[in-house]
């Protein structure tokens, strides 16, 4: 049986985006491990995790990002949008429990 | 012709948007939770199938998006062939753009022997079998810091600083790029992992593209848009496998019926009497054939 051309290429988008559509309805459309850290969600200190930046766990945390440096014991200038876990590329004493620790602390 | 090229660029473009948007918000907002391109690509499935099967656990890297992108793109082959790569996969659209600025800078491309071809087309078995066992055998996205895919739309070119890491996968991409654009679809033809393992799941597929040897002509004119180097003008009676289903050829064939999608193909075994009737075209030729030698 001869079919349209357009058969295949339609029922391809159709089938995947309506995968995924259908995934997210179920809850199983999950792209990362990571959770989206919101203002005010009180990220604990047991949810601070490598990936997190120094910004991101302050504004979960609601606290000020100068005031967690501080009581973290790091400099000043430290950058604030990277990784905890690359932190170490530029401070080689650095270990994420000392954020962990400031943000028990402060919250 | 047209309309379907159109309409194949319009998607390609879309999904390529897609992933370019998805690149950058996941560079800006590394603690967001955004999708990474690793997460957006089907062959994250495969990659940590065999983690999956032996532990129940998946490898780093790699989300239950996977598994459904994966899952989709195993459905949609079996039941209306391989279009994925021809219409969506963005690193087919970006060798589709390279081989168009090759035609319009009229740089002369490159044409291997039919049996160095052939040969090369194993590569991708050989790339999917190093990836599977480096994924297995280390429990982490392997693959991620050489794959162009990645190397390109994960855009870390552009928001992080040089590492040796990045000089390796940039060099990989450089010499995919390059290739393609002297062979159509170099990377898909001759590399591509996914691609390897669509090219097997397609002989199952319900639907494939027929050519009726009753109304052919073998004027061979469906061969010369074929991205992928497949002779649809060839096929006896399905085409190739290996077809990314851009639907260049079937367009291209100007004999009614001699190049169709054909449904249902069980095992890619053709039915007796599932033939077409030969058109009139090829009537009519061996009519003047036979009028010739008579
Ligand atoms: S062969 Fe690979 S790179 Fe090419 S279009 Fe298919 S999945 Fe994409
Ligand atoms: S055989 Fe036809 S549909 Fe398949 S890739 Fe070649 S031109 Fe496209």
């Amino acid at each position: 049986m001869k079919v349209s051309v357009w058969v295949a290429p339609v029922a391809s988008v159709i089938i995947l985006l309506g995968s995924v559509g259908v995934a997210t309805v179920t809850g199983d459309w999950v792209t990362s491990g990571r959770q989206q850290v919101v203002q005010g969600q009180e990220t604990s200190s047991g949810d601070v995790k490598g990936w997190m930046t120094l910004e991101g766990v302050a504004q979960g945390a609601g606290i000020g990002l100068d005031e967690l440096i501080k009581e973290a014991g790091l400099p000043a200038d430290i950058a604030t949008r990277v990784p905890l876990k690359d932190l170490k590329e530029t401070l080689p004493d650095f270990e994420i429990s000392e954020v962990r620790d400031a943000v028990e602390r402060l919250s | 012709m047209q309309r379907v090229k159109r309409a194949r660029h319009l998607t390609q473009f879309v999904f390529g948007g897609f992933i370019i948007v998805a690149g950058v918000r996941h560079q800006l907002s590394p603690d967001g939770g955004t999708a990474s391109v690793d997460a957006l690509c089907p062959f994250g499935a495969v990659e940590t199938l065999a983690t999956w099967i032996m532990t129940g656990a998946m490898i780093s890297k790699i989300h239950p998006s996977n598994l459904v992108l994966g899952l989709a793109l195993l459905v949609g082959t079996l039941l209306v062939g391989n279009a994925f790569c021809g219409w969506i996969c963005p690193f087919g659209a970006i060798q589709d753009a390279l081989s168009w600025v090759r035609r319009t800078l009229h740089i002369p491309s490159v044409t291997l022997p039919h049996a160095v071809d052939a040969a090369l087309r194993w590569g991708r078995f050989v790339v999917l079998a190093v990836i599977l066992y480096f994924s297995y055998a280390t429990a982490r996205l392997w693959f991620a810091d050489y794959d162009p895919y990645v190397t390109l739309f994960g855009l870390h070119w552009l928001f992080e600083g040089p590492s040796d890491a990045l000089w390796i996968a940039l060099g990989i991409l450089g010499v995919v790029v390059a290739g393609s654009v002297v062979i159509d679809r170099f990377w898909c033809r001759y590399l591509c992992p996914l691609g390897g393992v669509l090219s097997v799941v397609g002989r199952f597929s319900l639907i494939r593209i027929r050519r009726s040897t009753a109304s052919c002509t073998d004027c061979t004119l469906c061969d010369k848009p074929c991205p992928v180097g497949i002779e649809p003008s060839k096929a006896k009676p399905f085409v190739s496998a290996d077809c990314i289903g851009c639907m260049d050829c079937v367009a291209t064939c100007p004999v009614p019926h001699a190049l169709t999608l054909s449904a249902p193909v069980f095992l890619g075994i053709p039915r007796p009497g599932a033939e077409p009737a030969p058109t009139a075209t090829r009537a009519h030729r061996e009519s003047v054939h036979a009028g010739k030698e008579s």
